[in-house]
């Protein structure tokens, strides 16, 4: 790339929103990194989620823009109602929102909107034996699917995710916790999630998240060395894995014999630039999914994450026993 | 349990697979908002939905929440207190106060339709030397 000036445009593109699928942002704005300059998209087609919005990101930034510019405010009314998917619910009002259920209520994790809905005594569920039960609070907080991939996906319509409450989550590339923190309340109290991620600076707001869920159990360490968490772990039922790595689908693997029982679920996102820049994204995301195959993990699904981000794919598996 | 009594015994909730969301309260307030969510998208021309079920019924299984905004979009992000309503259905009212769009809408529709048949007739006689007067 010649030099040209770029700071001034970087990810200038952001708030266009163009008709049908909102500005894509120029190639390489800024840093190189491929998460600027997109976003706009409002109007365009989906009426789901706070849409992400401008884009002047640097590299490795957090996903998604600043939170609630636009959309639904607080204060507005809103129907919740069950999503398709166990522990996953929508919100529906002016926009529908995909949302789930707060473990934590009165908390949010990283500055989301949350939904409340206040219990009355008479309408509780949790009466028992004709007994009242107390007033409570039920909360809900705002899952965007521009900030996590998984609910990028849930909302690209993945047949399973594999994970409901009372499953066990083996969370691999779990950054600050955004994410998982949502995967806890899939889960529930019942359920939960081991969230592995290596570096410090991002496990530290992820310890903070577990500090105040209990179902969330941190293990800062490298998903390439399961052998030295393995006493943290126990057989879990799904592995989720946002791990960006060359070698992604060992890693997966390498965890998948240690932790993922029989006919247990793997959720891969694969981003092609990070596997391999060079070829182009359909034939790296083949060639992941021969990987994962040769670990013994049938895949059951592909999608693209494509409204959300850019060049994702999200692989849906299962683990068997012998070679698929 | 025969299987009629069990189809009869409707569940109160939406069970451990989404903890226990209740049942519909079916209120009149509740069932007018789900009726304006259906018809949601002539709210803004600028919002697109995806096209629904016209005959789909109320959801099984559900609540009204209101929206609490982020701990950094105090002003961003919040209704003032005064701007809060009971219902969507009031929002939308009260959305309309301000911009007038649906009187508007049924005004160029009125327009629109009576511009023919009697109104022309109307204009024509108007026309005519003189006009015809009523007396």
């Amino acid at each position: 790339m010649a030099f040209t000036p770029r700071g001034g445009d970087r990810g200038g593109r952001g708030g266009r929103g163009g008709p049908a699928r909102g500005g894509r942002g120029g190639s390489r704005g800024g840093f190189g990194g491929d998460r600027g300059g997109r976003g706009g998209g409002r109007g365009g087609g989906r009426g789901f989620g706070d849409r992400g919005r401008g884009g002047a990101r640097g590299r490795g930034a957090p996903r998604g823009g600043r939170a609630g510019a636009g959309g639904a405010r607080g204060g507005q009314k809103t129907v919740v109602e069950p999503h398709r998917h166990p522990g996953v619910f929508v919100a529906r009002g002016k926009e529908d929102l995909l949302v789930t259920k707060n473990l934590t209520p009165g908390e949010s994790v990283y500055g989301e909107k949350r939904l409340t809905v206040e219990t009355t005594p008479a309408n509780n569920a949790g009466a028992v034996n004709g007994e009242v039960a107390p007033a409570t609070k039920t909360e809900y907080r705002v899952w965007n699917p521009f900030r996590s991939k998984l609910a990028a996906g849930i909302l690209g319509g993945m047949e399973d995710i594999h994970m409901k409450p009372g499953s066990k989550v083996l969370y691999l590339g779990a950054a600050s916790g955004t994410s998982v923190s949502h995967v806890a309340d899939i889960v529930g109290p019942t359920g939960t999630v081991f969230a592995v991620e290596f570096s410090h600076r991002s496990g530290r707001d992820l310890i903070n998240m577990a500090t105040h869920r209990t179902n969330v159990i941190p293990i800062i360490e490298d998903a390439r060395h399961p052998l030295k968490y393995r006493m943290l772990v126990s057989m879990v039922d799904c592995i989720f894995a946002d791990v960006a790595q060359p070698d992604q689908a060992r890693i997966v693997g390498l965890n998948a014999h240690l932790f993922l029982k029989v006919g247990g679920g793997v959720v891969v996102s694969i981003k092609a630039n990070c596997i391999d820049s060079t070829a182009a994204p359909e034939a790296v995301f083949a060639r992941e999914v021969v990987k994962l195959r040769e670990e013994r993990i049938k895949p059951k699904e592909q999608l693209t994450l494509e409204p959300f981000e850019r060049d994702h794919a999200m692989v849906v598996g299962v683990y068997q026993r012998t070679a698929a | 349990m025969s299987l009629t009594a069990m189809l009869q015994e409707k569940k109160a909730t939406a069970g451990p697979q989404w903890f226990d969301l209740p049942r519909t309260d079916l209120t009149p307030e509740l069932k007018r908002d789900l009726q304006l969510l259906k018809m949601r998208s002539v709210l803004d021309p600028k919002r697109h939905y995806k096209k629904e079920n016209g005959k789909a019924k109320a959801p099984e299984f559900s609540h009204v929440a209101t929206i609490v905004e982020g701990p950094t979009e105090f002003f961003s992000g919040r209704l003032l207190n005064r701007d809060r309503k009971k219902t969507f259905v009031d929002e939308v009212l009260a959305g309309e106060a301000q911009t007038g769009r649906f009187k508007n809408k049924y005004n160029d529709v009125q327009a629109a339709k009576t511009s023919g048949k009697k109104d022309f007739y109307k204009a024509l006689k108007a026309k005519r030397h003189g006009g015809v007067r009523k007396r």
